[in-house]
């Protein structure tokens, strides 16, 4: 399992803070050679010691882990939004959006209890949800949105390696802290302009 | 260009490959059912009472107990200066069957120690409940990171000489929300698979019930929802037969507040029956249940008011139609005496010999243990006029 690799832990809680950063702090306004500074500076500062531990366990104990999608696709906007490499085309942007949105609108009050039918519980080893993701990707590779097939297809690998502690595959396809950036690039100018380019 | 298309046909297929590969079958769960023993009813009765906690910690709450391979029973339960302090930890003592009595009591859990191995920051520790599982002893526990209990979460540590010393604290995923808020309280259950069945209830937005199938390496593999929306938690749960099984829960509901709920499987475990009120009351507060020379025979140890935790009774139900008689009470708070929930989160643990450990939150300050055999219950069946 490797989430209980330090280094895949930690590197993953770095990924999601530089991910927030990139979208809440101007990033995009310094200059080219401070950027990497700064990445570097957010870094060191989640090593540094909190009470005695590292600062990134304070992240992962009050937010969980990454999905391995929402892994991907921090690296791809921490790259877009401070390099301006494009990994993630501004039209699976979004449709990744709305996927997503569709897809949390559909799991989360269902496990928060709304009724007696816990979508939650068709991650646990489901063909049919399988199925339906092998189709997804299928579609998403003919339509060229290859990131969004890779993650696709990286995810269910990782979910059947059993790469994080989660033994269900939606905890590999998503997560509502990433759900909740991904829902609010769509308010970020720096994206739009990336996305003009 | 060509070359990337075919890379990602060639990256998607082989992801989805290696998934259909490594598919696990599908295998519906069976309780291994536990054996029924008769106990020794020919012996004079026995019931001893003492306080097992100590005076490590100002506050002590929820105790489980655990029969040992070797007939030795072990109790755990948390303390603090009080509920929720960062210096919350889990305390553990073992009752031996020889002359030897109890141990001595020590920490086999604190929150340095689950910060480490999760790699997560923890704020406090609350609820265990511990199985043997072949030659294993299994503890699960509740932790907060974040919050109250709505916050918890679910932990796993392994043990391999009866507690004594303990594996790497292992994080349980129960929710896609953050996997924040699944507790637990009552005892899990085994199936003929090797998996543990352990019941769990959910706090946050929702209250209900539900079952968590965790398999051997102590990844959870799959969960049945017993209850839904704001009413029902911390079932205690019964196997009546392999494929099914029968929950109690404590009402933490605001529409029929006051009594106990009860559902039961309705042929597979993803089919739970809807909740139904008992007529014994509850005053949103823990039950806990075990079975005696059949399957539907039943003593139930509770707080036997609608909204007061003033008192531990023991209920007993001889048949599944027959109706609950009260046959004795553990407690009961002295007139005039004004104390806030002086009685709760009562665990009966009936043992391979036939005889029970109880033990309850004694007015929060203590864990109270009371040992009774079958002549004993026996004694407080005739007491209450029920004959055997």
């Amino acid at each position: 399992m490797i989430s209980s690799d330090p280094l895949f832990t930690g590197l993953s809680v770095v990924l999601l803070c530089l991910a927030w950063a990139s979208l809440l702090l101007p990033l995009a306004r310094l200059p080219l050679a401070l950027r990497p500074v700064l990445i570097v500076g957010i870094t060191l500062l989640l090593m540094l010691p909190l009470a005695g531990d590292p600062a990134w366990y304070a992240v992962r104990g009050t937010f969980g882990d990454s999905s391995i999608s929402a892994l991907l696709f921090y690296i791809a906007f921490i790259l877009q939004q401070n390099f301006s490499w494009q990994l993630c085309r501004p039209v699976e942007l979004v449709l990744l959006r709305r996927l997503l949105a569709v897809t949390a609108l559909l799991l989360y009050p269902f496990a928060l209890g709304l009724t007696g039918f816990d979508s939650y519980s068709l991650g646990y080893a489901n063909p049919w949800l399988l199925a339906i993701l092998f189709i997804m990707a299928l579609l998403f590779w003919w339509r060229t949105y290859y990131f969004l097939a890779i993650s696709l297809a990286a995810s269910v690998a990782a979910w059947s390696l059993q790469m994080l502690e989660s033994g269900n595959l939606w905890d590999y396809l998503l997560d509502p802290v990433f759900v909740v950036l991904l829902l609010l690039t769509c308010m970020k100018p720096a994206v739009a302009s990336h996305q003009t380019r | 260009m060509k070359i990337i298309r075919l890379g990602t046909l060639l990256a998607v297929a082989s992801g989805f490959a290696l998934a259909l590969l490594l598919l696990p079958a599908e295998q519906p769960a069976s309780f291994t059912l536990p054996e029924i023993s008769n106990g020794d009813d020919a012996s004079d009765p026995v019931m001893e009472a003492a306080f097992v906690s100590g005076e490590l910690t100002r506050e002590v709450h929820s105790a489980t107990a655990v029969e040992l391979n070797n007939g030795d029973i072990r109790v755990f339960w948390y303390g603090g200066k009080r509920e929720g302090s960062k210096d919350t930890a889990i305390y553990s003592r073992v009752f031996s069957n020889s002359a030897a009595g109890w141990s001595e009591i020590h920490e086999v859990m604190s929150r340095r120690q689950v910060t480490q191995d999760t790699r997560r920051y923890i704020r406090k520790l609350g609820n265990p409940v511990a199985v043997v599982k072949d030659d294993e002893l299994w503890l699960f526990f509740v932790t907060v990171s974040v919050g109250g209990w709505a916050g918890s979460s679910i932990n796993l540590s392994v043990s391999t000489d009866n507690g004594n010393s303990w594996g790497p604290v292992k994080r349980l995923i129960s929710t896609p929300f953050m996997n924040i808020s699944t507790l637990v309280r009552n005892a899990p259950l085994l199936t003929e698979q090797g998996d543990v069945m352990l019941p769990a209830y959910h706090e946050f937005i929702g209250k209900f019930s539900e079952l968590l199938r965790i398999d051997n390496s102590g990844t959870v593999i799959d969960k049945y929802r017993i209850s839904h929306g704001r009413e029902a938690i911390q079932p205690a749960l019964l196997a009546t037969d392999p494929g099914n099984a029968i929950a109690f829960m404590r009402n933490s509901s605001e529409k029929h507040p006051g009594k106990l709920w009860f559902s039961h499987t309705d042929g597979s475990l993803a089919d739970w029956t809807p909740l139904a009120p008992m007529p014994l009351p509850n005053p949103d507060s823990a039950a806990t249940v075990v079975q005696l020379d059949a399957a539907d025979e039943l003593l139930l140890v509770f707080n036997n008011h609608p909204s007061e935790r003033d008192d531990i009774t023991m209920a007993w139900r001889p048949a599944e139609d027959a109706d609950w008689q009260l046959i004795h009470q553990f407690e009961n708070l002295a007139e005039g005496e004004k104390i806030h929930n002086p009685f709760s989160y009562p665990f009966l643990l009936k043992t391979s010999r036939g005889d029970f450990h109880l033990f309850y939150t004694w007015k929060r300050k203590y864990i109270k243990h009371v040992h009774f055999n079958r002549a004993a219950l026996q004694k407080m069946r005739a007491d209450a006029g029920m004959g055997s």
